[in-house]
């Protein structure tokens, strides 16, 4: 083939085809603008208001915001539990979730039923029987206390329910949302796959070991990943809800009240939908902003094949 | 083309012109919370009633608890509340207050709703002022439930219903004596909920939890730090068990100490009863609450288990309450529901379930006979700031059993915010 | 210490750690699963044993009866009329989508890609009621319309998630596929999906378990009883204020997730086996 065609043609592929583009945006575009965008200005309409969820709602300006940064303890308490929470259990649940994918990516005799059985947690989900059963076993004749008296690392003085103690019931919630890592780790198994295999081996012929192949080539290949990963599981973090609701409640005093089961109170609870949404609201400026710097970082530390048309 | 336009004129004309006193088809909607038990008997009930009055529909839609009040909160919000709902004393005000549901006192002065066998003790909760807005469907009263067969080995007696809180405090003292390490004398001071023992405590001296009009506590920090050190007191002499304990254990009765043979006595409403003798597996029986010297007033009430109430913008009002009626007074249909909700409000429904009813369901309706003896007029529905109140009341007194405040320190700051909640309400 | 036993030694540690952590992660399931065959009265007395003293069916039983007329037959059968066709149209378009997003360059892209971020940013509490509200003016409600056909329009996770994979490939390959005379849908279709695969996987794993287990949304727009998908039902064992039967409800909660599990183990052996994109970048 000429070249002169070649380059013409290789221009065309990164020229703008807006029909292209937005045919395959297309169905998302339309679900945004017919189900989405309304709900959501509607929220951001509520968030000025005091609204009872009864008849229409009264507008007060910047009232709600002005209350919850100058008179709302538990906003506060919420974020502190919030953050903590997030501190703690993204990186314990992503290291956790590359580690086991390390283990389990290479076919081996068993390794698909040990996948099986590592991932069951991920599929128990968050139901009352999630909740009963967590309970139980942190309580105070549950298993943990049990193990922890036989092997004498406990006091019997010292046993104690740990989904119902201050200091330990965050702890609990953070144990059950690491216990499900599966969802990562699915996902750094299909990005380990993604890796050529002549990297690898190209790499053993330099005489990289194990260690040295990990870091120079798995880390490098799967960064786009672990970017992905952890952005995500940061944003899931910060819009947890369900464990606190049904396993602590957000209790022992508001030790597990984490923000967005407040904003759940505040509009399902106590009826002020305005109110919740303009804690909604401030929680969207705050992760839009953290989201926005995690992207920009993501220019010196994650690798991609290709740069889309985003990048 | 032409002819089927006449034909369809002619259906038209048919239909206009046939007999008025044909069947209306009429579609209600029911809604409710619940257990297995319940939502089976409840669909049960509505079939015989559609039976019995042919051409109406009954849609029911239940569901638990916590998702019940979600889905009533978003319904409210788009104007489509059912045409019965199950309402409970926590809510029944704010929707009541808002007109969303019909006073339901002219059908009882017309007949329509007939409550002349059920005495106004038992249904008068469901008042706001004059207006009824709520039927009761199954009484309730607070009740210490005990494992009297532990307690004859133990050869420890129990105290007799009138007993004083200082009978109460020795009592559990004496069984502290004999009871070992990690086995508490009771699981609670009343129902694990400090929100029980301070309405208990006001009413003893003439008040309400909360004042008349709904808009500041019907306390004050003086007794309120008497309820705290109380329950603190009984807390450190492990009469009952430490907070974290009793949080753990939650409301479930099933999940409750006395279950694990943990504790004595428990504190609970009377028709939990029934899951705590299921989850044990052992009989239990049940006792009034305390009363006190210097009491002007029972604390004691007798309490509507739920209601059903009727929404304002029903467009079947009539058939809605005749349903009620029917739910009220129908034996055959109290076969069906056989007291699943609590003791029903009518005397003649009683006496004609007695002889069907199991063990400990005789035990509970036998309870609500004594515990009638020592009852006085139930407080008037929690105002709309109650589940924030409560919430707050919540997290001092766990401020209070974990040491991080004194009772003292913890009524001084609860008082007034909680007060600032309800006036802004 | 020659290499074989060394080799063998490496294997008998690694097989053995792997199945005592295995044990920690699926301890509580098999207490959940233990719990469902104990008799009433020995789940909370004898809460912690793993062996029931008395082994019965009674909670499966009773359980699957369900409510009134409805058994769980019925709920497992609305369960998979949301989430099969909703999962189907999630997984298309959401990798339509993202090869969209990350291979077109066309107008207002970027805004486009920061809303999609931003959808994903807004807690789903605050948006129910206005939800609702909107369903309920186009006459959705106690239908599964609500959730099918928003489905439809692709999911923010998946599209972002597929985008990752796709700036994976190379660009050349799209290049020469265009100088083979493919347009942009051949592209897609020929050279993307079959290299996006496990992406995809992915994306329907997640999706059919997120949607088997939501009960918000059902909660909010199914109001018939018999419409019922399995995440609600599993709810309406217990009454915290009445009489719950935890039996039952552990029973069912335990039959629920063997969809979820069948899926992941019929599915997951494509994320993993063979390395396939052997070639690529050689």
């Amino acid at each position: 083939m000429p070249q002169k065609t070649l380059t013409r043609r290789r221009k065309r592929s990164l020229e703008t085809n807006n029909i292209a583009g937005y045919l395959f945006i297309g169905p998302w575009l339309i679900g945004f603008i017919v189900f989405t965008i309304v709900p959501i200005a509607m929220s951001l309409y509520y968030s000025f208001t005091n609204y009872d969820l009864i008849g229409s709602p009264t507008w007060v300006g910047f009232q709600n915001y002005i209350t919850i940064f100058t008179n709302d303890v538990r906003f506060y308490k919420a974020v502190n539990v919030t953050v903590t929470y997030v501190l703690i259990y993204v990186p314990l649940r992503l290291a956790f979730a590359l580690f086991v994918a390390m283990l389990f990516r290479v076919p081996r005799r068993g390794v698909s039923v040990y996948r099986a059985v590592y991932y069951i947690p991920s599929v128990v989900g968050g139901s009352v029987a999630v909740a009963v059963m967590w309970k139980q076993l942190f309580g105070r004749n549950g298993v943990l206390n049990s193990f922890l008296l036989a092997i004498g690392a406990m006091a019997p003085a010292a046993a104690r329910s740990w989904t119902t103690t201050p200091s330990t019931a965050l702890g609990t919630l953070i144990v059950l949302a690491v216990w499900q890592f599966g969802s990562p780790m699915l996902i750094f198994l299909a990005g380990l796959k993604q890796i050529p295999a002549q990297l690898y081996e190209a790499a053993a012929i330099d005489g990289a070991g194990p260690i040295a192949q990990f870091f120079r080539i798995t880390i490098p290949s799967l960064s786009s990943v672990i970017f992905f990963n952890f952005l995500m599981q940061t944003i899931s973090g910060f819009l947890s809800f369900t464990q606190a609701l049904l396993i602590t409640n957000g209790g022992p005093m508001d030790r597990t009240l984490f923000y967005v089961l407040y904003i759940y109170l505040k509009g399902f609870s106590f009826n002020e939908m305005g109110y919740a949404s303009a804690l909604a609201w401030i929680m969207l400026l705050f992760m839009a902003l953290l989201t926005g710097i995690i992207f920009k970082t993501s220019n010196y530390w994650v690798f991609y094949e290709s740069k889309g048309a985003n990048k | 083309m032409k002819k089927l336009l006449v034909f369809a004129l002619v259906l038209t004309l048919a239909i206009g012109v046939m007999p008025a006193h044909a069947q209306e088809q009429v579609t209600l909607r029911i809604s409710w919370w619940g257990s297995q038990t319940r939502h089976d008997r409840t669909i049960e009930a509505i079939k015989l009633f559609e039976s019995q009055n042919p051409g109406v529909t009954i849609e029911p839609e239940y569901m638990s608890w916590n998702d019940y009040w979600i889905r009533m909160a978003t319904l409210m919000a788009a104007e489509q509340l059912p045409d019965i709902m199950q309402q409970d004393l926590q809510y029944i005000r704010q929707y009541a207050d808002k007109g969303l549901l019909e006073n339901l006192s002219p059908y009882v002065d017309s007949g329509a709703l007939n409550l002349s066998d059920s005495d106004p003790a038992f249904w008068t909760g469901g008042m706001l002022g004059d207006k009824l807005y709520g039927l009761n469907l199954g009484t309730n009263s607070l009740m210490q439930v005990y494992d009297a067969v532990w307690l004859n080995e133990l050869g420890i007696e129990m105290l007799q219903p009138g007993y004083t809180w200082e009978d109460y405090v020795a009592f559990l003292r004496e069984l502290r004596a004999v009871l070992p390490d990690g086995v508490y004398p009771s699981a609670d001071v009343v129902t694990n909920q400090i929100y029980n023992l301070i309405t208990h405590r006001v009413r003893q001296l003439g008040g309400h939890f909360y004042a008349e009009d709904g808009k500041s506590l019907g306390f004050d920090e003086a007794l309120l730090t008497w309820c705290f050190q109380f329950e603190k007191d009984l807390t450190d002499e492990a009469l009952i068990p430490p907070m974290d304990l009793r949080l753990e254990m939650g409301v479930s009765p099933e999940m409750n100490l006395i279950v694990t043979k943990q504790s004595v006595m428990m504190e609970t409403n009377s028709n939990q009863l029934i899951s705590a003798v299921n989850a044990s597996g052992r009989p239990l029986a049940g006792n009034i609450m305390p009363v006190a010297d210097d009491q002007v007033m029972n604390g004691q009430y007798i309490k509507p288990s739920q209601f059903f109430s009727v929404s304002a913008h029903s467009a079947h009002k009539d058939i809605a309450v005749k349903f009620l009626d029917f739910i009220t007074n129908s034996v055959e249909c109290n076969d069906i529901l056989l007291a699943e909700r609590g003791v029903p409000i009518s005397s003649k429904i009683r006496e004609e379930l007695k002889p069907k009813l199991s063990e400990v369901d005789a035990i509970v309706f036998d309870f609500l006979g004594v515990a009638a003896k020592y009852a006085d007029q139930i407080s008037p529905p929690e105002p709309a700031g109650h589940s924030e109140v409560y919430d707050l009341l919540k997290t001092y007194d766990q401020n209070v059993c974990f040491g991080e405040m004194t009772p003292e320190a913890a009524a001084k700051e609860f008082i007034p915010k909680a007060n600032d909640l309800l006036a802004n309400k | 210490m020659n290499r074989k036993t060394k080799r063998a030694l490496t294997t008998f540690a690694y097989h053995f750690f792997v199945i005592l952590f295995g044990f920690l992660m699926i301890y509580p399931v098999l207490w959940m699963m233990a719990s469902s065959f104990k008799p009433h009265a020995d789940i909370f007395t004898d809460a912690y044993s793993l062996i029931p003293r008395r082994v019965v069916f009674a909670n499966y039983a009773n359980g699957w009866r369900g409510f009134g007329n409805n058994t769980f037959g019925t709920f497992f059968a609305n369960s998979f009329k949301l989430v099969i066709p909703a999962t189907i149209g999630v997984v298309i378009t959401s990798a339509m989508a993202a090869f969209g997003f990350a291979r077109v360059r066309f107008r207002l892209s970027k805004l486009w890609f920061t809303c999609m971020i931003i959808t994903m940013l807004l807690p789903m509490q605050v948006l129910m009621i206005p939800q609702y509200i909107l369903f309920n003016k186009l006459g959705w409600t106690d239908t599964y319309l609500p959730i099918i056909v928003p489905a439809f329009c692709g999911q923010a996770f998946f599209i972002f998630l597929n985008m990752q994979f796709i700036q994976g490939i190379p660009i050349e390959l799209d290049e020469s596929a265009t100088i083979d005379g493919c347009g942009r849908v051949g592209i897609f279709l020929r050279i993307m999906i079959p290299l996006i695969w496990p992406a995809m996987i992915t994306s329907m794993i997640f999706s059919f378990y997120w949607r088997w287990e939501d009960y918000l949304s059902p909660l909010l727009y199914i109001r018939t009883a018999k419409k019922y998908p399995v995440s609600i039902a599993l709810k309406l064992f217990s009454d915290p204020a009445s009489v719950s039967d935890y039996g039952a409800m552990f029973a069912m909660s335990v039959l629920s997730l063997v969809p979820v599990f069948v899926i992941f183990v019929a599915f997951q052996r494509y994320l993993v086996e063979g390395i396939a994109t052997t070639g690529l970048k050689g």
